[in-house]
């Protein structure tokens, strides 16, 4: 008996290093009891005296372990009846704060971080191996391996549980790094990973490293200070704030780097062990910068060589049609009204282009800024006043005519109210009114557009914001616009963050809606 | 009967040119000197000693904001009220032209019943700011 355990003493001496930690502590744990019971039942003084001996190296050897595995003991109802100091030193605890917690609840992530076989196991008297992540007491997380020894009570259940912890934290974290680093070593983007706390530089990927012509050993230990210069500390943590409190996501930011445009798309990210860092993703827009710089190019050269020559014949025909270059035979008269008529469609459509053209782009300037709605719908309805007269029809404002200030760009949102009135203008019978109308929903602010017209066939709904579509196959020329009306009104609409939408009956007439958000809204003056 | 401004136009594009002076001359009843680019006004500026200059933006060779830069290098032009004729009327576009120094900016196309009245007023303007 005492040969063998001797033997096997030696023998988990020798295969300690090669054994996992935890089976290892289990087996001494075992070996304990077994040579006590042997010590009991051996009576020679030397054979006594041996025992005492290798009692001796096996306490030393449990302090070693003690000192190295966080260790506790967990009653059946997952109360902690036990903690040695490596676990508290580890979690920042005392070991008797620890006693009589649930471990679940004090020392997990959270209860849903419990592996989900444990208890399983547990009940079977099976050993649990794996890993878990223990919170400490100030929040940050330690990985850990773990083995999890159920003691059972005669009847074969569970009384308690014998956890070993070894921190794993660091191989863990050097994993994901080194797993993270491999990833962002393969983007074309420049990466930045550096210290939210103090700014040092923890990561730059081969990209970013070529492009400063600067290897790893030179960038170590360094701050985001010696690398961007100038660099103003303090502006730069107000600009992250919001980053840091959780308020966005993410910062995206427009700037000049080392001599070309980039867009750095800065993010905050916790590490296993909690720390919070900067991911700085770099990327050069140049080419999009050119495409953006020769679409506005084409833009501006379209505005005027297309609207160069309807300036000499818009001008022309409106010289010829005033009468001051002689007057016209009555037949000449209305063939000059006729191309007027047709320059200003002409002129139209073109507006109507470029303001889609731009609109796609993101070149409207729309200059949102906060005013009154209903002096905006007010003054809408009188610039448009001569428009409907032309066609016989009235316009008026019906809304509510307490002011509500809101952030709209004025010459946008006069836009759309004058597509919307136009339109309803050109659909409505001589003499009906068309009516204008703000008022105040739960989510925010309405504006809305009422004619007594033909309506909009069912069959035209779907696609009424499409361009160069018309909902009616007019034989009435006068009536046709370009199609691309409500199609800008929808665009820009959408640039406020509201909606755009209809009703409409066959043959009683039409509302279109301008929903602005609830945001949108500064104040009401009742 | 308050006096008119003698209107220096520059226009590269002949019709336009063609359309206001008309526009200025038959119904503005203003005087008017054209030049069809930037050199030949810089060239003509000083014999035709203008009060007001009337200038298209987009030009060959010297823009009008070119143009209007190298007027007011000449001392005698140094205040001289300029206003822009152009087709770009984003409000960027504005605000460049009126920081270049312009009084305003008409669009193009512009009403040639109207050019000399929104002329005359702009100056008016000018003379009382």
């Amino acid at each position: 008996m005492y040969e063998f355990l001797q033997q096997s003493l030696l023998s988990l001496r020798e295969n300690l290093d090669g054994f996992p930690l935890e089976r290892a502590i289990f087996a001494l744990t075992v070996f304990a009891i077994l040579l006590a019971f042997a010590l009991k039942c051996r009576s020679s003084k030397a054979e006594s005296d041996n025992l005492k001996l290798r009692i001796e190296d096996l306490e030393a050897d449990l302090k070693a372990v003690d000192a190295h595995v966080m260790i506790n003991i967990t009653n059946a109802d997952g109360g902690i009846a036990y903690a040695n100091s490596t676990l508290a030193a580890a979690t920042g605890y005392a070991p008797s704060e620890l006693i009589g917690l649930q471990f679940r609840d004090t020392l997990l992530v959270s209860r849903e971080d419990s592996p989900p076989d444990l208890d399983i196991f547990m009940q079977e008297g099976r050993t649990w191996f794996g890993e878990t992540r223990i919170r400490r007491k100030d929040g940050s997380l330690i990985w850990t391996r773990t083995t999890i020894v159920p003691v059972m009570d005669r009847a074969g259940k569970l009384r308690r549980s014998v956890s070993l912890r070894t921190d794993i934290t660091q191989s863990k974290l050097l994993q994901a790094e080194l797993q993270e680093r491999a990833m962002i070593d393969r983007l074309r983007d420049e990466v930045y990973i550096f210290s939210a706390d103090t700014l040092e530089l923890l990561y730059l990927n081969k990209h970013s490293l070529a492009s400063m012509d600067l290897t790893p050993e030179q960038v170590r230990g360094k701050r985001l200070v010696d690398l961007i210069q100038p660099f103003d500390e303090e502006k730069f943590r107000a600009r992250v704030a919001p980053l840091l409190s959780g308020e966005v996501d993410s910062i995206l930011h427009e700037a000049n780097w080392r001599g070309h445009p980039v867009e750095i798309n800065l993010q905050q990210e916790r590490t296993l062990d909690g720390k919070s860092r900067f991911i700085a993703v770099v990327r050069d827009i140049s080419k999009r910068k050119r495409a953006e710089r020769n679409r506005a190019e084409f833009v501006a050269t379209v505005s005027h060589e297309l609207r160069s020559p309807l300036t000499s014949v818009k001008g022309s025909l409106n010289l010829i049609n005033s009468g001051v270059l002689g007057a016209l035979p009555d037949k000449a008269a209305n063939m000059v009204e006729v191309a007027l008529r047709n320059v200003d469609r002409l002129l139209r459509l073109i507006n109507n282009l470029l303001d889609l053209e731009k609109l796609d782009a993101d070149m409207m300037e729309l200059n949102i800024a906060p005013l009154d709605v209903v002096a905006l719908a007010e003054e809408a309805v009188a610039a448009n006043a001569g428009y409907g007269l032309e066609y016989g029809v009235k316009l008026r404002y019906v809304g509510t005519r307490a002011p509500v200030i809101a952030e709209v760009s004025r010459d946008g949102m006069l836009q759309v109210l004058t597509n919307l009135l136009s339109n309803a203008v050109k659909f409505s019978p001589r003499a009906q009114w068309v009516d204008l109308a703000v008022s105040e929903t739960a989510t925010g602010v309405r504006l809305s557009v009422t004619d007594r017209g033909p309506g909009i066939p069912p069959e035209a709904h779907q696609t009424l914001f499409a361009r160069f579509v018309q909902a009616h196959t007019e034989t009435d020329r006068s009536r046709i616009g370009t199609g691309l009306g409500l199609s800008i009104a929808k665009s820009i609409v959408t640039k406020h963050g509201g909606r755009i939408s209809f009703t409409s009956e066959v043959g009683a007439g039409t509302t279109f809606y301008i929903d602005l958000p609830r945001s949108a809204v500064l104040r009401s003056v009742a | 009967m308050p006096q008119l401004p003698k209107v220096m136009h520059v226009e590269d594009d002949p019709d336009i040119r063609e359309i206001a002076l008309i526009a200025l001359e038959m119904v503005g009843g203003l005087e008017v000197i054209q030049f069809s680019s930037g050199q030949e006004a810089l060239a003509g500026a000083a014999a035709a000693n203008p009060d007001l200059f009337l200038l298209d933006v987009m030009m060959p060779g010297m823009t009008g904001e070119e143009t209007l830069l190298a007027l007011r290098a000449m001392p005698q032009f140094a205040a001289t009220p300029a206003i822009f004729m152009t087709a770009k009327a984003q409000h960027s576009d504005v605000r460049q032209f009126i920081e270049a120094g312009a009084l305003d900016v008409i669009v193009k196309p512009f009403d040639p019943m109207q050019l000399a009245t929104q002329i005359v007023a702009l100056w008016n303007q000018s003379l009382v700011s």
